[in-house]
This record gives C-alpha cells, structure tokens and sequence, in this order.
C-alpha cells in the first residue's frame, strides 16, 4: 500500500484499498493509512531539521542499516 | 463515503471535513490542527502561516521536479507581491517533495538567507515553526488524498503579531535549535518553538500510537492493526521517503 501511494497511480492506490477493505477491514485500512501520514510528518519533521539518531538506537541499528543501506541515504546523519 | 463539508456555528470561517467512517478523534486533530493556523503563530502571523500550507500545495501539485529545481529559481513560479519570502518557499517545496535530499549545507543556505531576508524575527527559530506547520499539513493532505476525501479548507487569517516566544535553546544535535528536555530526538526537534511542537503532537498521536506508548506500551493498539503491523507501514513509509531517523 504504501509503495502503491508513493508510486502515485491513483489506479493501482483504489485497487490496494479494495484488498485491504477485503482483508483486514476499512478501519484497519483507514488506520494503515493514518500511519502512512503520519510518517509523512514525522520523516519531514526529522529530515528538515537534522534529527539525529537516538543514543540508545546507534549501536542496535548498525547491522540493520548496513543491511538496508539505511547508512547511504542523503538523509544520513552519523 | 458520507463525506459532506460542515461549517460550525461557533466559527463559520473554520469549516471542517465530516465522515462518518473515519475516528473522530483523527477528524477533531486534522479540524484542530487547520483552524489554529489561521492564528497568528510564534514567529509568522496567521496570514503567512496559511501562505505556507497554501505553497505545501501547490508543491505537491509539482512532486515530479527535481530538488534542485528551487521554485525562486524558476522564472514565473513565485508572482509578485507573494506574502512569504523567497527562501520560505523554497523551503516549503524541498520539505514537501523531497525531504529526504535536504542537508546541513541546504539548511544553512536557508538559514543564511533568512537571516538575510528577516529584520524582525528570528530565522532559525522562523524555519522551525515553518517546519512545524509543513509538514503535519502534510500528513492531514496526504490522508485526505489517498482516502479520496476534500482537503480540509484554510481558515481565514487572524489579525495579529506573532507572540515571538523564544524559551532558552540553542543548536545542540539537531541543525535546528532545541531546548533541553528529555524524549526522542524527533520530539525534541520543534522544541524551540513550543506551540508550534504542541500543535503537532495530537495530530501524531490519532494518526500513530500515543505518546506515551510510543515506547511505554509496544502492544497498544486500537484493534484495528496489531502495533507490530503499525510498525510495518511506519517503516515502509520512512524507507520510502528514504529517511535516515
């Protein structure tokens, strides 16, 4: 769903909406949604001002992000 | 859908977006959230402030240019007489449709600008309550959008200075200033300009988990997606976004 959103095809957006409204309901889907908006929020509240990682989330996140490549994003900040 | 445009009477230049689907919680924060902006805020009076959602739309009316397309750089695509200054916009559009390219370089060309434009208010401090208006309007537009809802309509603006409150706080971790508090450094981010970072907190907390779950309860949820499942699309978002935090 969410890389149907970001993809932008309003097509493709309606057909993930009908199966999530299929599978796990219209509440859930609304509030898979929500959370996709709210990510919208808070990675544009972190990237416009340099949030840095937290402390406690360096270390425990560095196999995750080496595995991701987390760590070549423009957006990286170590 | 039952999707209809209310007016309440108490203040019919605030109209508010009614569906009987959606929680009213998530409907109070959004109608909250989009009537306080016609308010003078911090540092922008109630006029800018509803400029700035008005540029984060028409950003997203242009999402397929490229970052380094600046909209003050593009002949025609600022008009005369434009109530925000030209690095405010450009600020707007690079946050709205690319926020994961910005960098401490971009920031402070901003912030030198800024600093540059404004003879009666704080740039740094602007560029926060700036953020802190883009980017929860972001997150109530986007919904809308996808839910194939109206977007919210702007308030009329209201007349007045900003209150230029301006708590102890200085560049620490963040590019921004930020006070001293304890929490995530996400949350810390707006804390220069405490309403602006209290008007942002309900609008997380019914779209997201509430704050104090945030962390302090890894089972809450509303019954709807399991809080491992809300996890999920939290960080498909953010990698599709490619944010780093």
């Amino acid at each position: 769903m969410v890389h149907a959103i970001t993809g932008g095809d309003l097509g493709v957006i309606d057909q993930h909406k009908a199966l999530m409204d299929d599978t796990i309901g219209v509440d859930a889907r609304t509030d898979a949604i929500a959370v996709y908006a709210n990510f919208s929020m808070m990675t544009r509240i972190a990237d416009a001002t340099g949030t840095p990682l937290d402390a406690g989330s360096t270390a425990i996140s560095e196999t995750l992000r080496a595995d991701l490549g987390l760590d070549d994003f423009i957006s990286s900040r170590m | 859908m039952n999707t209809h445009v209310a007016h309440d009477q108490a203040a019919p230049a605030a109209p508010t977006i009614v569906d009987a689907d959606i929680r009213a919680d998530l409907q109070d924060a959004h109608a909250s959230f989009v009537e306080a902006l016609g308010d003078p805020g911090t540092w922008w009076t109630g006029a800018e402030r509803v400029a700035i959602v008005d540029e984060a739309r028409r950003a997203m009316e242009h999402a397929q240019r490229p970052p380094w397309e600046a909209p003050s750089t593009i002949t025609g695509m600022i008009g005369d007489g434009h109530p925000l200054p030209l690095w405010a916009i450009d600020a707007v559009w690079r946050i709205t449709n690319h926020p994961g390219t910005t960098t401490a370089d971009w920031y402070a060309s901003i912030i030198e600008q800024s600093d540059a434009d404004l003879t009666d208010r704080d740039g740094a401090r602007s560029y926060v309550e700036l953020v802190a208006v883009v980017a929860p309007m972001n997150a109530i537009d986007r919904f809308a959008d996808v839910m194939g809802l109206a977007r919210l309509p702007l308030p009329a603006p209201v007349a007045g200075a900003p209150s230029r409150h301006a708590p102890e706080s200085s560049v620490q971790r963040h590019w921004v200033p930020t006070v001293n508090m304890a929490g995530a450094n996400v949350f810390k981010a707006l804390s220069a300009v405490p309403a602006a970072s209290a008007a942002m907190r309900p609008v997380s907390a019914s779209h997201y988990v509430p704050e104090d779950a945030i962390v302090g309860d890894l089972t809450w949820c509303r019954d709807t997606l399991s809080r491992a499942q809300i996890e999920l699309v939290a960080a498909a978002t953010s990698m599709a976004n490619e944010c780093f935090y």
